[in-house]
Protein backbone atom coordinates (compact mmCIF):
# COMPACT_ATOMS: atom_id res chain seq x y z
CA UNK A 1 0.00 0.00 0.00
CA UNK A 2 1.57 3.41 -1.17
CA UNK A 3 1.95 5.93 1.95
CA UNK A 4 -1.11 8.24 1.50
CA UNK A 5 -1.25 10.73 4.09
CA UNK A 6 -5.01 11.39 3.81
CA UNK A 7 -5.64 7.08 4.07
CA UNK A 8 -3.54 6.87 6.65
CA UNK A 9 -5.30 10.02 8.90
CA UNK A 10 -8.76 8.32 7.82
CA UNK A 11 -7.00 4.76 9.29
CA UNK A 12 -6.19 6.34 12.29
CA UNK A 13 -9.71 7.44 12.67
CA UNK A 14 -11.44 4.64 12.22
CA UNK A 15 -8.75 2.78 14.44
CA UNK A 16 -7.76 5.15 17.10
CA UNK A 17 -9.69 3.51 19.65
CA UNK A 18 -6.86 0.43 19.47
CA UNK A 19 -4.34 2.93 20.31
CA UNK A 20 -5.67 4.63 23.25
CA UNK A 21 -6.54 1.32 24.82
CA UNK A 22 -2.98 -0.36 24.35
CA UNK A 23 -1.25 3.31 25.37
CA UNK A 24 -3.26 3.30 28.82
CA UNK A 25 -2.64 -0.43 29.76
CA UNK A 26 0.75 0.20 29.14
CA UNK A 27 1.74 3.39 29.91
CA UNK A 28 -0.14 4.55 33.90
CA UNK A 29 1.60 8.40 33.18
CA UNK A 30 -0.99 10.70 30.85
CA UNK A 31 1.86 12.74 29.74
CA UNK A 32 4.07 9.89 28.85
CA UNK A 33 1.23 8.14 27.14
CA UNK A 34 0.92 10.57 24.74
CA UNK A 35 4.67 9.99 23.44
CA UNK A 36 3.95 6.21 23.26
CA UNK A 37 0.82 7.12 21.17
CA UNK A 38 2.79 9.09 18.60
CA UNK A 39 5.06 6.08 18.90
CA UNK A 40 3.09 4.03 17.73
CA UNK A 41 1.54 6.08 15.16
CA UNK A 42 4.97 6.47 13.39
CA UNK A 43 5.72 3.31 13.28
CA UNK A 44 2.05 3.01 12.04
CA UNK A 45 3.30 5.46 9.03
CA UNK A 46 6.63 3.91 8.30
CA UNK A 47 5.00 0.58 8.27
CA UNK A 48 2.34 1.66 6.33
CA UNK A 49 3.64 0.77 2.82
CA UNK A 50 4.06 -3.05 3.24
CA UNK A 51 0.37 -3.27 4.88
CA UNK A 52 -1.03 -6.46 3.38
CA UNK A 53 -4.54 -5.67 2.69
CA UNK A 54 -5.54 -9.44 2.75
CA UNK A 55 -4.92 -9.53 6.85
CA UNK A 56 -7.05 -7.83 9.03
CA UNK A 57 -6.32 -3.76 9.44
CA UNK A 58 -7.33 -4.08 13.09
CA UNK A 59 -5.09 -7.01 13.66
CA UNK A 60 -2.11 -5.25 12.11
CA UNK A 61 -2.74 -1.86 13.44
CA UNK A 62 -2.87 -4.45 17.07
CA UNK A 63 0.83 -6.10 16.08
CA UNK A 64 2.71 -2.40 15.87
CA UNK A 65 0.71 -1.09 18.25
CA UNK A 66 1.57 -3.97 21.28
CA UNK A 67 4.98 -4.23 19.66
CA UNK A 68 5.99 -0.59 20.35
CA UNK A 69 3.74 -0.39 23.68
CA UNK A 70 6.17 -3.55 24.63
CA UNK A 71 9.42 -2.37 23.44
CA UNK A 72 9.19 1.39 24.94
CA UNK A 73 8.48 -0.54 28.50
CA UNK A 74 11.41 -0.20 29.56
CA UNK A 75 11.42 4.04 29.04
CA UNK A 76 7.80 4.27 30.92
CA UNK A 77 9.17 1.98 33.54
CA UNK A 78 12.38 4.17 34.04
CA UNK A 79 9.25 7.53 33.83
CA UNK A 80 6.87 5.57 36.15
CA UNK A 81 9.93 5.09 39.12
CA UNK A 82 10.32 8.50 38.51
CA UNK A 83 6.61 9.89 39.06
CA UNK A 84 6.60 7.24 42.16
CA UNK A 85 9.68 9.01 43.79
CA UNK A 86 7.86 12.45 43.02
CA UNK A 87 5.14 12.15 44.75
CA UNK A 88 4.42 8.69 46.09
CA UNK A 89 1.40 9.25 48.10
CA UNK A 90 -0.24 11.33 45.75
CA UNK A 91 -0.30 9.42 42.33
CA UNK A 92 -2.25 6.17 41.15
CA UNK A 93 0.20 4.27 39.81
CA UNK A 94 -2.48 1.32 38.16
CA UNK A 95 -3.17 2.99 35.07
CA UNK A 96 -7.13 3.35 35.50
CA UNK A 97 -9.64 3.49 32.51
CA UNK A 98 -10.89 7.08 32.86
CA UNK A 99 -14.71 6.38 32.02
CA UNK A 100 -15.60 3.18 33.60
CA UNK A 101 -16.60 4.08 36.78
CA UNK A 102 -20.32 3.33 35.99
CA UNK A 103 -19.21 -0.28 35.44
CA UNK A 104 -17.52 -1.40 38.33
CA UNK A 105 -16.81 -5.14 37.57
CA UNK A 106 -15.28 -3.69 33.80
CA UNK A 107 -13.00 -0.97 36.17
CA UNK A 108 -11.86 -4.46 37.88
CA UNK A 109 -10.86 -6.61 35.19
CA UNK A 110 -9.15 -3.26 33.16
CA UNK A 111 -7.16 -3.18 36.72
CA UNK A 112 -6.14 -7.00 36.60
CA UNK A 113 -5.80 -6.59 32.67
CA UNK A 114 -3.23 -3.53 33.34
CA UNK A 115 -1.35 -5.28 36.22
CA UNK A 116 -0.27 -8.25 33.80
CA UNK A 117 3.54 -8.20 32.75
CA UNK A 118 3.87 -6.98 29.19
CA UNK A 119 3.48 -10.42 26.84
CA UNK A 120 0.21 -11.68 28.98
CA UNK A 121 -1.36 -8.43 28.64
CA UNK A 122 -0.85 -8.26 25.32
CA UNK A 123 -2.47 -12.03 24.91
CA UNK A 124 -5.19 -10.71 26.80
CA UNK A 125 -6.20 -7.97 24.81
CA UNK A 126 -6.37 -9.75 21.86
CA UNK A 127 -8.39 -12.44 23.71
CA UNK A 128 -10.80 -10.10 24.69
CA UNK A 129 -10.59 -8.00 21.41
CA UNK A 130 -12.20 -11.24 19.76
CA UNK A 131 -9.31 -12.38 18.31
CA UNK A 132 -8.89 -16.22 17.85
CA UNK A 133 -6.51 -18.38 19.25
CA UNK A 134 -5.52 -19.07 15.99
CA UNK A 135 -4.93 -15.33 15.42
CA UNK A 136 -2.89 -14.53 18.76
CA UNK A 137 -0.61 -17.70 17.94
CA UNK A 138 0.32 -16.06 15.38
CA UNK A 139 0.32 -12.49 16.44
CA UNK A 140 2.82 -13.81 19.26
CA UNK A 141 4.30 -16.29 17.69
CA UNK A 142 4.11 -19.19 20.17
CA UNK A 143 1.79 -22.18 19.94
CA UNK A 144 -1.96 -22.66 19.97
CA UNK A 145 -2.24 -24.86 23.04
CA UNK A 146 0.07 -22.50 24.22
CA UNK A 147 -2.16 -19.41 24.10
CA UNK A 148 -5.41 -21.63 25.43
CA UNK A 149 -3.15 -22.90 28.16
CA UNK A 150 -2.36 -19.46 29.28
CA UNK A 151 -5.90 -17.63 28.75
CA UNK A 152 -7.48 -20.22 30.64
CA UNK A 153 -5.08 -20.03 33.48
CA UNK A 154 -5.29 -15.86 33.60
CA UNK A 155 -9.50 -16.63 33.14
CA UNK A 156 -9.18 -18.55 36.07
CA UNK A 157 -7.22 -15.87 38.33
CA UNK A 158 -10.28 -12.74 36.81
CA UNK A 159 -12.75 -15.03 38.08
CA UNK A 160 -10.94 -15.38 41.32
CA UNK A 161 -10.02 -11.39 41.04
CA UNK A 162 -14.02 -10.23 40.09
CA UNK A 163 -15.21 -13.44 43.01
CA UNK A 164 -13.42 -11.59 45.64
CA UNK A 165 -14.20 -8.09 44.95
CA UNK A 166 -17.59 -9.08 45.03
CA UNK A 167 -17.44 -10.06 47.96
CA UNK A 168 -15.83 -7.16 49.54
CA UNK A 169 -18.35 -5.42 47.64
CA UNK B 1 -16.56 -17.45 33.47
CA UNK B 2 -17.00 -17.58 30.24
CA UNK B 3 -15.10 -15.83 27.24
CA UNK B 4 -18.18 -13.72 25.95
CA UNK B 5 -19.40 -12.44 29.30
CA UNK B 6 -15.42 -11.30 29.88
CA UNK B 7 -15.49 -9.41 26.41
CA UNK B 8 -18.65 -8.30 26.81
CA UNK B 9 -17.15 -6.40 30.31
CA UNK B 10 -14.13 -5.50 27.85
CA UNK B 11 -16.67 -3.70 25.59
CA UNK B 12 -18.14 -1.59 28.55
CA UNK B 13 -14.41 0.16 29.10
CA UNK B 14 -14.08 -0.25 25.12
CA UNK B 15 -17.36 2.09 24.19
CA UNK B 16 -15.84 4.82 26.23
CA UNK B 17 -12.28 4.84 25.37
CA UNK B 18 -12.21 6.73 22.03
CA UNK B 19 -11.60 10.30 21.57
CA UNK B 20 -9.74 12.33 19.48
CA UNK B 21 -6.29 12.45 20.76
CA UNK B 22 -4.80 10.55 17.95
CA UNK B 23 -5.88 12.70 15.50
CA UNK B 24 -4.53 15.77 17.42
CA UNK B 25 -1.20 13.90 18.04
CA UNK B 26 -0.91 12.85 14.24
CA UNK B 27 -1.21 16.18 13.41
CA UNK B 28 1.88 17.08 15.40
CA UNK B 29 3.68 14.25 14.03
CA UNK B 30 6.40 15.17 11.29
CA UNK B 31 5.42 11.86 9.41
CA UNK B 32 8.10 12.86 7.09
CA UNK B 33 10.96 13.11 9.69
CA UNK B 34 10.17 10.04 11.58
CA UNK B 35 12.43 7.80 9.23
CA UNK B 36 15.45 9.70 10.21
CA UNK B 37 17.05 8.55 13.47
CA UNK B 38 16.47 4.83 12.28
CA UNK B 39 18.21 6.65 8.94
CA UNK B 40 21.36 7.96 11.22
CA UNK B 41 21.88 4.55 12.75
CA UNK B 42 22.09 2.72 9.66
CA UNK B 43 24.92 5.53 8.21
CA UNK B 44 26.60 5.25 11.64
CA UNK B 45 26.79 1.24 10.94
CA UNK B 46 27.47 1.30 7.11
CA UNK B 47 30.28 3.76 8.10
CA UNK B 48 31.40 1.52 10.91
CA UNK B 49 31.37 -1.40 8.07
CA UNK B 50 33.10 0.39 5.69
CA UNK B 51 36.12 1.47 7.86
CA UNK B 52 36.59 -2.40 9.26
CA UNK B 53 35.73 -4.05 5.90
CA UNK B 54 38.46 -1.38 4.31
CA UNK B 55 40.70 -1.88 7.13
CA UNK B 56 40.15 -5.38 6.62
CA UNK B 57 41.35 -5.15 2.57
CA UNK B 58 43.76 -3.33 3.12
CA UNK B 59 45.56 -5.62 5.81
CA UNK B 60 44.62 -8.42 3.49
CA UNK B 61 46.81 -6.41 0.33
CA UNK B 62 49.30 -5.47 2.79
CA UNK B 63 49.62 -9.79 3.93
CA UNK B 64 49.47 -11.15 0.09
CA UNK B 65 52.22 -8.87 -0.86
CA UNK B 66 54.31 -10.14 1.83
CA UNK B 67 53.70 -13.25 1.02
CA UNK B 68 57.57 -14.20 1.41
CA UNK B 69 58.36 -11.90 4.48
CA UNK B 70 56.98 -14.81 7.21
CA UNK B 71 56.25 -12.25 10.35
CA UNK B 72 54.42 -9.33 8.24
CA UNK B 73 52.40 -11.98 6.32
CA UNK B 74 51.01 -13.30 9.74
CA UNK B 75 51.10 -10.27 11.13
CA UNK B 76 48.73 -8.72 8.29
CA UNK B 77 46.58 -11.86 8.20
CA UNK B 78 45.87 -12.18 11.82
CA UNK B 79 44.76 -8.40 11.89
CA UNK B 80 42.84 -8.62 8.55
CA UNK B 81 40.96 -11.94 9.84
CA UNK B 82 40.24 -10.07 12.99
CA UNK B 83 39.13 -6.61 11.29
CA UNK B 84 36.96 -8.93 8.86
CA UNK B 85 35.25 -10.39 12.22
CA UNK B 86 34.19 -7.14 13.33
CA UNK B 87 33.02 -6.83 9.30
CA UNK B 88 30.65 -9.65 9.89
CA UNK B 89 29.71 -8.66 13.08
CA UNK B 90 28.59 -5.00 11.80
CA UNK B 91 27.07 -6.85 8.84
CA UNK B 92 25.19 -9.16 10.98
CA UNK B 93 23.99 -5.83 12.92
CA UNK B 94 23.27 -3.96 9.80
CA UNK B 95 20.67 -6.69 8.74
CA UNK B 96 19.04 -7.06 12.22
CA UNK B 97 18.41 -3.52 12.02
CA UNK B 98 17.00 -3.19 8.21
CA UNK B 99 15.08 -5.87 9.08
CA UNK B 100 13.05 -4.26 12.11
CA UNK B 101 9.75 -4.42 11.60
CA UNK B 102 7.29 -3.77 13.83
CA UNK B 103 4.02 -5.76 12.02
CA UNK B 104 6.47 -8.93 12.69
CA UNK B 105 5.07 -11.05 15.39
CA UNK B 106 5.69 -9.61 19.16
CA UNK B 107 7.88 -12.01 20.09
CA UNK B 108 9.96 -12.40 17.33
CA UNK B 109 10.17 -8.64 17.09
CA UNK B 110 11.00 -8.29 20.76
CA UNK B 111 13.94 -10.59 20.28
CA UNK B 112 15.72 -8.89 17.32
CA UNK B 113 15.32 -5.69 19.01
CA UNK B 114 17.42 -7.29 22.31
CA UNK B 115 20.25 -9.18 20.20
CA UNK B 116 20.88 -5.55 19.01
CA UNK B 117 21.32 -4.23 22.19
CA UNK B 118 23.07 -7.49 22.91
CA UNK B 119 25.54 -6.13 20.17
CA UNK B 120 27.56 -3.98 22.20
CA UNK B 121 29.20 -6.60 24.29
CA UNK B 122 29.66 -8.71 21.00
CA UNK B 123 32.30 -5.64 19.87
CA UNK B 124 34.03 -5.73 23.26
CA UNK B 125 34.41 -9.16 23.20
CA UNK B 126 35.79 -9.34 19.74
CA UNK B 127 38.16 -6.46 20.86
CA UNK B 128 39.93 -8.14 23.60
CA UNK B 129 40.64 -11.10 21.34
CA UNK B 130 43.53 -9.05 19.58
CA UNK B 131 45.27 -8.95 23.10
CA UNK B 132 47.26 -12.26 22.77
CA UNK B 133 47.75 -11.28 19.02
CA UNK B 134 48.90 -7.84 20.21
CA UNK B 135 52.67 -8.63 18.89
CA UNK B 136 51.56 -8.36 15.00
CA UNK B 137 50.96 -4.39 15.50
CA UNK B 138 54.24 -4.05 16.79
CA UNK B 139 55.82 -6.14 13.86
CA UNK B 140 53.25 -3.86 11.23
CA UNK B 141 54.33 -0.40 12.99
CA UNK B 142 57.53 -0.85 12.29
CA UNK B 143 57.56 -2.37 9.01
CA UNK B 144 54.93 0.50 7.98
CA UNK B 145 57.19 3.52 9.75
CA UNK B 146 60.51 2.77 9.26
CA UNK B 147 60.14 -0.63 6.26
CA UNK B 148 61.98 -2.49 9.14
CA UNK B 149 61.61 -6.23 9.91
CA UNK B 150 61.41 -6.17 13.83
CA UNK B 151 61.48 -9.72 14.28
CA UNK B 152 64.59 -9.90 12.68
CA UNK B 153 66.41 -6.52 13.61
CA UNK B 154 64.84 -6.74 17.43
CA UNK B 155 66.82 -7.73 20.26
CA UNK B 156 65.65 -11.36 21.39
CA UNK B 157 65.49 -10.54 24.90
CA UNK B 158 63.42 -7.93 24.54
CA UNK B 159 61.49 -10.34 22.06
CA UNK B 160 61.34 -13.83 24.87
CA UNK B 161 60.12 -11.31 27.26
CA UNK B 162 57.48 -10.20 24.89
CA UNK B 163 56.51 -13.47 24.43
CA UNK B 164 56.45 -14.52 27.56
CA UNK B 165 54.54 -11.83 28.78
CA UNK B 166 51.64 -12.72 25.60
CA UNK B 167 51.85 -16.52 27.20
CA UNK B 168 51.62 -15.41 30.69
CA UNK B 169 49.81 -12.29 31.13
CA UNK B 170 47.87 -11.49 27.50
CA UNK B 171 46.64 -14.71 26.86
CA UNK B 172 44.66 -15.70 30.52
CA UNK B 173 43.86 -11.90 30.80
CA UNK B 174 42.33 -12.06 27.09
CA UNK B 175 40.32 -15.39 28.14
CA UNK B 176 39.14 -14.18 31.54
CA UNK B 177 38.20 -10.98 30.07
CA UNK B 178 36.33 -12.50 27.42
CA UNK B 179 34.46 -14.49 30.20
CA UNK B 180 33.68 -12.36 32.40
CA UNK B 181 32.41 -9.98 29.21
CA UNK B 182 29.22 -11.41 28.94
CA UNK B 183 25.55 -10.00 29.31
CA UNK B 184 25.28 -11.44 32.53
CA UNK B 185 27.81 -8.69 33.89
CA UNK B 186 26.42 -6.13 32.13
CA UNK B 187 25.22 -4.36 35.48
CA UNK B 188 28.46 -4.23 37.15
CA UNK B 189 29.93 -0.98 37.84
CA UNK B 190 33.49 -1.72 35.55
CA UNK B 191 31.52 -3.30 32.26
CA UNK B 192 28.89 -0.30 32.61
CA UNK B 193 31.83 1.61 32.25
CA UNK B 194 32.79 -0.07 29.39
CA UNK B 195 29.93 -0.03 27.94
CA UNK B 196 29.19 3.55 28.19
CA UNK B 197 26.46 3.67 31.16
CA UNK B 198 24.45 1.07 29.07
CA UNK B 199 25.11 -2.04 31.37
CA UNK B 200 21.33 -1.97 32.95
CA UNK B 201 19.93 -1.67 29.48
CA UNK B 202 21.56 -4.37 28.83
CA UNK B 203 20.53 -6.14 31.92
CA UNK B 204 16.94 -5.35 31.49
CA UNK B 205 17.58 -6.44 28.24
CA UNK B 206 18.91 -9.84 28.84
CA UNK B 207 15.53 -9.93 31.76
CA UNK B 208 13.63 -9.36 29.04
CA UNK B 209 14.99 -12.20 27.00
CA UNK B 210 14.74 -14.57 29.84
CA UNK B 211 10.82 -13.26 29.94
CA UNK B 212 10.34 -13.78 26.00
CA UNK B 213 11.69 -17.26 26.38
CA UNK B 214 9.78 -18.52 29.71
CA UNK B 215 6.53 -17.02 28.07
CA UNK B 216 7.06 -19.07 24.70
CA UNK B 217 7.13 -22.25 26.53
Amino acid sequence: MKRDRAKFLQLLDDHQGILHKVAKLYCPDQDSRKDLIQDIIIQLWLSFEKYDPTYKLSTWIYRISLNVAISSYRKFETQKKHIDHVSESVLEHTPQPEHVSSYPEAERLWKFVSQLDDLNKALMILYLEGHSHDEIAVILYISKSNVGTKINRIKDQIKKELTNSNYEN
Amino acid sequence: MKTDELQKLWMQIDQTADDNLAKSLMQQVQLERSQSKMNQLVIIKTLNLLIAGGTSIALSSYAFDRFTQLPQFVAGTLLAIWMLAISIATIRELVLILHIDYSDPISLLQKKLIEIKLTSIKYLRLSVWILPFSFAFVVLFFDLIWGLDIVAAGDRNWMISYFALTVIVFVPVAIWMHTKLAPKNASKKWMNNLLQGNGSQIEEALLRLQRIEAFEK
